[in-house]
């Protein structure tokens, strides 16, 4: 029950750039499309700054939020992790799958 | 019964110095009124005791020390003085998150009963209020401190908050700072005012206006 209650709640934190963060995958994968395996470094950092982007635009303009997440026990460091891990798993599993088909 | 304390607090901005002499304690069963002027440091404090802005300080839950309260919202919960409810959320949505019984909620303030799916966004600045500070209040924990609470709300919502918090103080100690001293001073059991870094601790209301914050 609590475990369900915390992945609700990492996934209301990660909704928040949700959109932007698809935005930029869909853009590697087009790139990577076209261009195959040579392109994989930029994307591969590409897609690295663009999550620095999102870390920098939260803390500035969305920090406000984390408090409550706060009050409902979740620290900055967790929904972080989880969702940059996700995200950026999601990231690699959708490469190798255009690898894989391309 | 649980206690709050925090003291050795050394807070300075650009060699300005905000904090330098600060002693406060909270007690289950009481309301802590904080009292300042603009800029005295009242939400820095807050925001020590809560440990989102660090500095050198002792903050002990039942003497034990707790640098990162924040950590740990069993011990202790925090109203901002701005709107932390992410906007997009419901208010069904909330209330299941601090699992919160709505039906509750809505008895206490019958203006929310048809706004059980209406998102926190679409809400007006004193329905946003009243609803974080609800929740604030309601979830179990040993402390709150309410920064601003009765900010945006109107007469009738600020007597049922009082009521609320005079029931709430047996289960849960309570640190309010509002610029409405009146309603801070009618609730409080004790009174801190916050003037040049250093916290008095009040015995009377003409210490109030001895301290340079109101004209009684």
């Amino acid at each position: 029950m609590q475990l369900r209650k915390t992945i609700r709640l990492i996934s209301s934190f990660y909704q928040s750039f949700l959109l932007f963060s698809l935005l930029i995958t869909a853009c590697c994968i087009s790139i990577f499309w076209k261009y195959g395996f040579s392109s994989f470094i930029t994307i591969f950092w590409f897609k690295i700054a663009s999550l620095g982007l999102t870390y920098y635009f939260v803390n500035s303009y969305r920090r406000k939020t984390y408090y409550y997440y706060f009050n409902l026990g979740l620290s900055k460091t967790l929904l972080w992790t989880a969702t940059l891990v996700f995200d950026f798993t999601l990231f690699l599993l959708l490469i190798i799958f255009t690898y894989k088909i391309r | 019964m649980h206690t709050l304390e925090a003291d050795s607090i050394q807070l300075e901005f650009s060699g300005r110095k905000i904090l330098s002499s600060v002693y406060l304690k909270c007690e289950t069963g009481k309301i802590t009124g904080l009292l300042g002027r603009n800029g005295e440091g009242k939400t820095c404090l807050m925001n020590i005791i809560y440990g989102s802005l660090a500095c050198e300080k002792s903050v002990r839950f039942d003497n034990v020390s707790q640098k990162l309260a924040f950590n740990h919202p069993d011990l202790l919960l925090y109203l901002p003085q701005f709107n932390f409810i992410p906007r997009r959320l419901s208010l069904k949505r909330i209330f299941k998150d601090f699992e919160l019984d709505y039906t509750a909620f809505e008895q206490l303030f019958p203006e929310f009963a048809s706004k059980y799916n209406t998102t926190i966004g679409n809400l007006s600045g004193g329905e946003f209020r009243l609803v974080e500070l609800y929740l604030i209040i309601k979830t179990p924990s040993q402390f709150a401190m309410l920064d601003e609470p009765f900010t945006y709300l109107s007469p009738v919502q600020i007597e049922k908050v009082k009521e609320l918090l005079l029931e709430t103080k047996t289960q849960k100690g309570l640190l309010i700072t509002d610029h409405l001293y009146q309603q801070v001073t009618g609730i409080s059991d004790s009174l801190y005012v916050l003037a040049n870094g250093i916290t008095h601790f009040t015995q009377s209301m003409d210490d109030i206006e001895t301290l340079g914050y109101a004209r009684i």
